[in-house]
Parts: structure tokens; C-alpha cells; sequence
């Protein structure tokens, strides 16, 4: 269930992931173009499989659960290990910067253990930092240790500042290295003040809009939400339909709870 | 986190602490529903009632839920997160410094 959250995170972080790539010869282009398409299409049907699988179950646990019968449990996602391998085989046949769509693909699928995804991180990250295609994963990179493990992290952000050439991941490893100071310290603050340069300035070099967007986004909730800052007022009405405000609690410890029942 | 809530609405009922919502459900009916099954004795703030321009929520940039916010009397923002333990230390240690 960890995992599944983890992952379902991973697609999130992602976002859409280029399905082209542009090969060195015309041959190639098309093997390679056409090989990803059909691992898309066979993605694609693993996972319709899966959904008939689950419809089917759902109605058996209906009957069981109508007769008080004990409900068996089902999957939660598919399995895409094997497609997976298929994935990686095809990057090994189409080497160099033709690889690089067919591991990426693989962070699309939900359902990959963690021990391949080390594999495909470690392949990208050791062979194809050149590739600015990389920079999708930048999403990931705040993630990286939930995600993976602290370890690996570490040695993920440490090979690609080696690398020294990839602005865009290097834009995104400055924001997860400072993204906790970001977080937790006043807005008002040396430490803040000094992590918002930092990263800023590797934000800009970095020319990536998804970065741009997520240190803007922080940077102005923090600012304006940050520890150490004066909430602004509510005032509003109550389920009731009384109106009543914030400020009514001046003088008391406040627990405002945004929540939901849905 | 609703008993824990309760909980913490019980332990410092004689304290200057308030427990405040802002409820973001889809029909008031649902809000009042959940109000009566779990029992919830603090006044919530309805998100985006109609004629409210915007909704509290939006206005606040809160993405997740539940998102908390721990204020002091001044109204400074001393925490503001998603973790209830966390949220609920900072508030302990508001109320033993006062």
C-alpha cells in the first residue's frame, strides 16, 4: 500500500513524459519510435487486463461480503515488472540517446519494485545526464529519498553535480537540497533569506518552467504563510450560516483545521 | 484525527485555546453529517459559500487535506503543515509559555 502511494507520488511528481526521441539515423529513429510505441500499446493493455481483473473481483467481493463471506483482497495496481524488462532490453538494443525515452517510460508505470527503479535511476544517471530529456525526472528529485532511499539520494545528487553539465537537474537538486530550510524556517530569516538566493540563482540557470513554477510557488506561500508571519483574517460563516471571524480568537492558541469528510 | 481532536478540545477546554475549522466538503449536509457522526463540538468556517468570492482554502494556498494551521494569539503563524503530532506540540508549547 506504501508502495503504491509512493508511486502514484512518482506519477504525480513526473508529469507527462515525452514519448519521441530523435535518433542519430533515419532507420533508427523509426525502429526505435516504433519499438516504444508498441511497449506503450502492450502498457496500455496490461493495464486495461488489470482493470477487467479488478471489475470481476469487485463483484465477487460484493457476493462474498452479501453472504458475510470473508472479501478477498485485490491488487491495487498492475504489474508492470515484466514490462518493465522490456523496457530496459530496448535500451540496451537502442543505445546512446535512443535509450533514454524507454527508461524514462518506466516511470510512468506504477507497480515496478524499488530495486529496478535504482536500476533504470542508476542507468540515467551514470550514462545519459547529457540528454536534457534527464530534466523530466527533476520532479523526483525532491522526493528522491521518500521515494527511494536517503542513501541512493545522495549518491544520485552527488553523480549529477559531478557531471556538473545538466543546469536543469542541478536546478532541481539545489531546491530539494534547500527545500526543508525553505519549509521550516521564518520567511524573515538569515537561513531562509540565504537558501532563497541560492536556489534562486540556480533556478535561473536551470531554465526549467516546472522548477520555475514549484520555488515560485513556495517562495510566495512562504512568504506570505511562512513560520513567523501574520496569518491574514477569515471572516466568514459558520455551518450554520452565523458569521463569525478569525480575529473573534485574538489572545488564544488557534488550531485552524482545513478539513474535509468526502 | 477527529479523536484527536476531541481530545485535544477536552484538554484544554479551561486553556486560551480554540479549535477552528474551515470545512471544504461538497453540500453543507455532508459537513453536517460528519459534525454529528464524529461528534465534533468546534465551529467550522464554510470553505466558498455562495456570494464568497473566493474560497478560504485557495486564499490560504492549502493543497492537501488536512492542512493545519497553528496561530498564536498575535495571529503569527507558528506552524502549518499536515502533521497533527507536530501541530499539536507547537501548540502545547504555546500554551505552557503564556
Amino acid at each position: 500500500m506504501q508502495r503504491t502511494a509512493t508511486w502514484v507520488a512518482a506519477l504525480l511528481v513526473l508529469g507527462p513524459l515525452t514519448a519521441q526521441d530523435q535518433p542519430a539515423t533515419k532507420t533508427e529513429k523509426s525502429a526505435a519510435a516504433s519499438r516504444l510505441e508498441q511497449l506503450n500499446a502492450e502498457q496500455k493493455a496490461v493495464f486495461e487486463a488489470w482493470r477487467a481483473k479488478v471489475e470481476e473481483q469487485q463483484k465477487a467481493a460484493e457476493k462474498a461480503a452479501a453472504a458475510g463471506q470473508p472479501v478477498p483482497a485485490m491488487p491495487m495496481q498492475p504489474d508492470f515488472n515484466a514490462l518493465c524488462d522490456k523496457y530496459l532490453a530496448a535500451a540496451k538494443e537502442f543505445p546512446g540517446e535512443d535509450a533514454v525515452p524507454f527508461l524514462l517510460a518506466i516511470f510512468q508505470l506504477g507497480g515496478v519494485d524499488k530495486a529496478k527503479s535504482k536500476q533504470v535511476l542508476d542507468d540515467l544517471f551514470d550514462h545519459h545526464l547529457d540528454s536534457p530529456k534527464v530534466a523530466q525526472l527533476g520532479g523526483m528529485m525532491p522526493y528522491l529519498e521518500q521515494l527511494v532511499d536517503a542513501e541512493f539520494a545522495k549518491s544520485a545528487f552527488a553523480r549529477i553535480e559531478k557531471h556538473g553539465k545538466n543546469a536543469a537537474m542541478l536546478g532541481w537538486i539545489s531546491f530539494a537540497r534547500n527545500e526543508k530550510v525553505l519549509r521550516s524556517e521564518p520567511a524573515t530569516s538569515k537561513a531562509f533569506g540565504e537558501a532563497k538566493a541560492l536556489v534562486a540563482a540556480a533556478v535561473q540557470k536551470a531554465g526549467d518552467q516546472r522548477l520555475q513554477r514549484e520555488f515560485d510557488t513556495l517562495i510566495g506561500e512562504q512568504e506570505k504563510f511562512g513560520i513567523g508571519m501574520t496569518a491574514p483574517d477569515i471572516a466568514g460563516i459558520d455551518l450554520d450560516g452565523v458569521a463569525f471571524k478569525l480575529s473573534d480568537y485574538r489572545g488564544k492558541v488557534v488550531f485552524l483545521d482545513f478539513w474535509g469528510d468526502w | 484525527m477527529y479523536p484527536h481532536e476531541r481530545s485535544l478540545v477536552e484538554e484544554w477546554k479551561d486553556e486560551p485555546f480554540a479549535l477552528v475549522g474551515v470545512n471544504s466538503d461538497q453540500t453543507l449536509a455532508r459537513a453536517k453529517q460528519a459534525i454529528l457522526r464524529n461528534q465534533l463540538t468546534w465551529r467550522s468556517f464554510q470553505n466558498k459559500p455562495e456570494g464568497q468570492a473566493t474560497a478560504i482554502a485557495d486564499d490560504w494556498a492549502v493543497h492537501g487535506w488536512p492542512t493545519i494551521v497553528v496561530l498564536d494569539g498575535e495571529r503569527t503563524i507558528r506552524y502549518r503543515g499536515h502533521d497533527g503530532g507536530e501541530a499539536t506540540k507547537v501548540a502545547r508549547s504555546l500554551l505552557e509559555a503564556k
